[in-house]
């Protein structure tokens, strides 16, 4: 039931500023984390907020998660707790995100400040597949949202999700050095 | 007065150069008489310095490196240095810290490094380049050359973030562990470990477990411990590789 969320990183020599990145797996289901924030702020701010992020998501309580959905309700619910303070000079404005949870009975993916999203197995001879097209509910602009946002259900699970923030074209690299530009190493 | 002041250098460039020859051949100082050609005619003295049929030897490319100005604004700086490293033999250290320190963006120096550092490539380079808007280039750039050594001695030298970033953003976890605690060693307050996670991603965590083994001191140990809190198993890591450490 593992899953692994990835997102794109910048053009350049330092392309991780303030990402952050993590999966855990309760009794029920599973959650994997990609994001990015503060990251226009500098290699230390975007490194403490990115941090924060982490550090409070895997604070969070899971022991008596039902299934994905709710543990994708938490996961909103924990970072809109999260002190702004903590969230960089722009106070999580500028968080992107990208949560991918699993179950027995399928998988969801949910996320902010996205321009792409594929479904990929992680094998560099697979191709990556676009989950999502066109003017997409899951495609927008970056910062916790006001209200819990939607889901795309996926019925058939995918191994890896990959996403690319809204300040990049959604264009991916090729698959043999995807992961190492989604700051991912083996 | 030099010893070539009532010559031509244009006409008696071969009695100049024969000249010269004799004062280099008795172990004298040629520094005048190249600083009277810089003066009169730079591209003689281009020819004569670094031409086809330049005087090889430290003695003359130590006395050129005082007029390399001069120099410089007869020939391309790139191809100037490598002929004078051609010509240098003992002196070819002198020829590259003069190149490092006027040229500190120069992609060339780290060819030129290489042939004169050799393990130790970029060692010179980098220290000229610390403070210098293109000292994150130049990491990238001995990283990309597989220059380790150099950019572990920068670290060490500096305190600067980069080079560990560097070697981290070409995938060398061991040369990123040490370069980081060396740079640690030096200045404790230095981000190394923000910097890298921000070249290598966010996961820092191989590199980390990785600077273990290079820490020689209880302050880098506290240092990279503090830097460490968004990683929870280093940090207990190195709680109790702090409390070993004399």
């Amino acid at each position: 039931m593992q899953v692994e969320a990835l997102l794109l990183g910048d053009p350049g020599r330092m392309p991780f500023v303030g990402h952050f990145q993590l999966a855990f797996h309760t009794e029920r289901a599973s959650l994997a984390v990609a994001g990015r924030v503060a990251a226009e702020s500098g290699v230390v701010p975007g490194f403490r907020a990115a941090r924060e992020v982490e550090d409070a998501l895997l604070g969070m309580t899971t022991d008596d998660v039902k299934d994905r959905n709710d543990l994708l309700r938490r996961t909103w619910t924990v970072l809109a707790d999260i002190a702004s303070c903590d969230l960089g000079p722009q106070g999580g404005a500028d968080l992107t995100l990208l949560l991918a949870a699993r179950d027995a009975r399928g998988m969801g993916i949910a996320g902010v400040g996205l321009s792409g999203v594929w479904g990929w197995s992680g094998d560099v001879a697979d191709e990556v597949c676009p989950l999502v097209e066109g003017a997409h509910p899951l495609l927008g602009g970056t910062g916790l949202p006001k209200v819990i946002p939607g889901v795309l259900t996926l019925d058939s699970p995918v191994r890896r999700v990959v996403a690319v923030p809204s300040h990049l074209q959604p264009i991916l690299p090729a698959t043999d050095t995807l992961a190492r530009r989604c700051g991912v190493h083996t | 007065m030099s010893a070539v002041t009532d010559l031509d250098p244009r006409r008696d460039i071969s009695l100049i150069r024969e000249r010269l020859q004799l004062s280099l051949h008795h172990g004298e100082d040629v520094g005048e008489i190249l600083r009277d050609l810089a003066a009169r005619d730079p591209l003689a003295l281009a020819d004569l310095v670094v031409g086809p049929r330049a005087q090889p030897g430290a003695g003359m490319v130590l006395a050129a490196l005082e007029v390399v100005d001069v120099l410089e604004g007869a020939v391309s700086p790139n191809g100037l240095y490598r002929r004078l490293v051609d010509l240098a033999g003992a002196a070819a250290p002198d020829v590259l810290t003069m190149a490092a320190n006027r040229h500190p963006a120069a992609s060339w120096l780290v060819a030129l490094s290489r042939r004169i550092e050799g393990n130790d490539a970029g060692r010179t380079h980098l220290r000229a380049a610390a403070g210098h808007p293109a000292f994150t280039a130049a990491c990238w750039a001995h990283a990309d050359a597989g220059h380790v050594n150099g950019l572990v001695a920068a670290a060490a030298e500096t305190g600067l973030p980069e080079p560990s970033a560097a070697l981290a953003a070409v995938g060398d976890v061991d040369g990123a562990a040490q370069a980081a605690v060396r740079t640690l060693e030096r200045t404790p307050e230095s981000p190394v470990v923000a910097t890298m996670a921000a070249s290598w991603g966010p996961d820092v965590t191989p590199i980390l477990r990785c600077a273990v083994g290079h820490l020689r001191t209880r302050d880098a140990a506290h240092a990279l411990r503090n830097q460490s809190k968004g990683y929870p198993a280093v940090a207990a890591l190195l709680d109790t590789v702090a409390r070993g450490m004399v």
